[in-house]
């Protein structure tokens, strides 16, 4: 028996409440995700009830997370489901989704964990077109390395990050779109473009001498590497928590 | 622009000019950078050194240096140098990861 996705919103004095139900399926996940971004954004703070929920495709839990990053995430947008025996939680947490979207078994909790900084958080954005959007990019570094409280990394992070975005400006045409995050791990600047034709070029183990922009990314970072996708590519850098680099390239 | 650059003569005599270069240094200004550069080949003589502060650069990207090194460059052909004599942290860290720290001395000038 299938149920169509259906939501409600609820305001209550301590947060906004939405309580969703049905069949969490590929096409619905669309849907949820748009609504949830739209939430987030005005009200910042949101509890989502999926105990009614029946996830019908697992992949449709990365939904919740891909929301709350292009709303901004911690601390701006907060989110927390709240999963009183539904299917949901268990597609978190085979995921490991989990770290950036908690998920509690009733309100009081959620409303409790709404005030705790998740293990993970992803902040993503898209970038404008142009000469300017290496700078645009360096701006949403700075904020987010002062929201996250990473601030010692804000000189390596907006480095990797300017050159990454040059890159991606200067070798493809079309759109691009800056994720960072932040865990136990470290800092994590990862930008995405719709170009697919530099993904080998890229992941050959040598930097060429000539490419300063990305002997940068590689002295400044602790891992960098290419993931290719089928709409494009992201290229990723890594700045692990106190790490000392102190090799001085050609000194 | 808000977020410009701005490259000045400060010093000038027989033997050196002195230059001041301020603000970002990305994308978004390397046209301008060259512009100033080529402006500053066109007036100094052959043999004359170039000092550039850059205690006010906030940042400086990958293309900056490769400007930075071919500005240095047509300088030594012409028998000059180039000397960057205060460097800010931006400046600092990225010359060196390039492998260009000795572009940073200190000025004899």
């Amino acid at each position: 028996m299938r149920h169509e996705l259906a939501w409600s919103v609820e305001e209550t004095d301590a947060a906004v409440v939405m309580v969703v139900c049905g069949d969490l399926v590929r096409r619905s996940a669309t849907n949820l995700a748009k609504v949830l971004r739209k939430l987030l954004l005005d009200r910042g703070r949101l509890l989502v009830d999926v105990s009614g929920v029946h996830l019908g495709w697992p992949p449709a839990a990365a939904l919740f997370g891909t929301a709350l990053s292009s709303a901004g995430g911690w601390p701006l947008a907060r989110l927390v489901l709240v999963d009183g025996g539904g299917s949901v939680t268990a597609g978190m947490c085979a995921a490991g989704f989990m770290a950036e979207v908690p998920v509690v078994t009733d309100r009081i909790s959620g409303r409790v964990a709404l005030g705790s900084r998740p293990r993970r958080v992803r902040r993503a954005s898209g970038l404008p077109l142009g000469p300017r959007s290496p700078g645009f990019a360096r701006e949403l570094v700075r904020s987010a390395c002062k929201d996250w409280g990473v601030e010692n990394e804000l000189r390596r992070a907006e480095t990797i990050a300017n050159e990454l975005v040059t890159n991606a400006v200067v070798h493809t045409s079309g759109r691009s779109a800056l994720v960072l995050s932040h865990d136990h791990r470290g800092l994590t600047v990862a930008v995405w473009d719709a170009g697919t034709s530099d993904v080998v070029a890229l992941t050959t183990a040598v930097v060429p001498a000539d490419s300063f922009g990305l002997r940068i990314v590689e002295e400044l970072s602790d891992r960098w590497g290419v993931t290719p996708h089928d709409d494009g590519k992201t290229v990723w850098a890594l700045i692990a928590p106190r790490s000392v680099k102190t090799r001085e390239a050609g000194c | 622009m808000l977020t410009g650059l701005s490259v000045e003569i400060v010093e000038r005599d027989a033997l050196l000019c002195r230059v001041r270069i301020s603000g970002e240094i990305d994308l978004a200004t390397i046209g301008s950078l060259k512009r100033e550069f080529a402006h500053v080949l066109d007036l100094v003589s052959p043999g004359e050194r170039v000092v550039a502060d850059a205690a006010g650069v906030r940042f400086l990207s990958a293309g900056g240096v490769r400007a930075i090194v071919g500005f240095a460059e047509k300088l030594k052909t012409g028998g000059g140098d180039l000397v960057i004599d205060a460097a800010s942290p931006a400046v600092d860290q990225v010359l060196r990861v390039c492998g260009y720290a000795t572009l940073m001395g200190v000025s004899k000038g």
